[in-house]
């Protein structure tokens, strides 16, 4: 455990991006932009694909909807980007170690236990074989109970993390 | 300007600035909106541009409740945040850049609903898939423009013009990889909206 800690310590600081952000006052509210812009490609696509599953738009086939996934994959990527940005060059804006930053803020580790809950639902819903159950739901047809319960879970997660996210700089 | 400070003064606006939890709640629930009001939105634009064309998009009119809950949902938080800081927000230029952004793409969406969902005949012709491509070019712009007008409200001036021209580099560079990469890479599988 105090290995975790030591390695934690020393790798969520860098002092590369603390300079950089030090010198480019752009840097952070791009990061921010960016952070953003990625949150709607992944919220807003994954929304729609849980209220298929849900109920809501029933003309729409599924499958389809799966070429739009890709683009809330891009959302995550931009979203962990910028995320990796604040964490490491944390200390450039605020006199505080990440590590600490994330043994403190109660906002940090509810959002970060909601996108680990939203990884594991969406592992269950792909291992399960509802994934699966899935791919032939066609215009009219209704999801399987499961594929619900697992949509509704992860509409329930993914607004949490933008809520509990946007409260994170008052955690610290 | 007296009467802005009234009422960031009063007892309504010293009563969510002093409670964190209910000032920052509401900052949170403006983040949501955006999400489902930007996201579905641009969803709906990819889906034009080329993105995932198996897709119906007759069908995509399911999701706008979704889209204009989120619009009422900023609407509302925003009016509460702007009556907290009125002599700040009603004073600086950012914030109307990132209104007008909003009221531009609040007449955009409506034209491309009303094409897209009530007129869809018109996306065979040329004419009317080249409007539409225009429509979504647009909306993403006056989006982005509204979501780092947002952001730069909390920004100095210098950093404020550093950043615009950041985020336009970026945007120019996603602009060209888009057109010169996209069919390659198959992130667009034709250039125009097909029903």
């Amino acid at each position: 455990m105090y290995a975790i800690a030591r390695f934690l310590e020393y790798w969520l600081r860098w002092p590369s991006v603390e300079n950089f952000l030090a010198a480019n006052r752009w840097a952070w509210p791009l990061s921010e932009t960016l952070h953003f812009v990625g949150l709607i490609l992944l919220v807003g696509i994954v929304s729609i694909f849980d209220l298929r599953l849900l109920g809501v738009a029933k003309r729409m086939p599924l499958a389809p909807l799966r070429k739009l996934l890709p683009w809330a994959v891009f959302g995550l990527v931009l979203c962990v980007a910028s995320g990796l940005v604040f964490v490491t060059g944390l200390m450039n804006n605020v006199d505080l170690h990440p590590w600490v930053a994330l043994q403190i803020d109660r906002y940090l580790q509810v959002k970060l236990i909601f996108v680990g809950l939203a990884g594991l639902n969406l592992l269950a819903f792909h291992q399960s074989g509802i994934s699966r159950a899935c791919d032939d739901l066609g215009p009219g047809d209704d999801a399987p109970p499961a594929a619900k319960a697992i949509a509704g879970f992860s509409f329930f997660l993914w607004i949490g993390v933008v809520y509990w996210g946007r409260m994170v700089p008052w955690g610290i | 300007m007296e009467i802005l400070a009234a009422i960031e003064n009063g007892g309504w606006a010293m009563f969510m600035k002093e409670s964190t939890t209910s000032y920052v709640a509401v900052l949170a629930f403006h983040s949501i909106g955006m999400a489902f009001l930007v996201g579905i939105s641009a969803a709906i634009v990819l889906r034009v541009l080329g993105v995932a064309r198996s897709i119906p998009l007759a069908a995509m009119e399911g999701f706008l409740p979704l889209m204009y809950a989120g619009f009422w949902i900023n609407a509302l938080t925003g009016v509460i945040l702007l009556t907290l800081y009125p002599t700040k927000f009603l004073v600086d230029v950012v914030f109307y850049t990132k209104l007008a952004a909003i009221a531009i793409a609040v007449v955009v969406v409506r034209r491309l609903c009303a094409q897209l969902f009530g007129d869809e005949a018109s996306l065979a012709t040329a004419a009317g898939a080249e409007r539409a491509r225009k429509l979504s070019v647009t909306l993403l712009g006056v989006w982005l423009v509204a979501i780092t007008a947002g952001r730069l409200t909390a920004y100095s001036l210098a950093t404020r013009v550093q950043t615009a021209i950041a985020v336009i580099v970026v945007a120019g560079l996603f602009v060209l990889i888009w057109n010169f990469a996209g069919r390659r890479l198959g992130v667009t599988e034709s250039s125009g909206p097909s029903v």
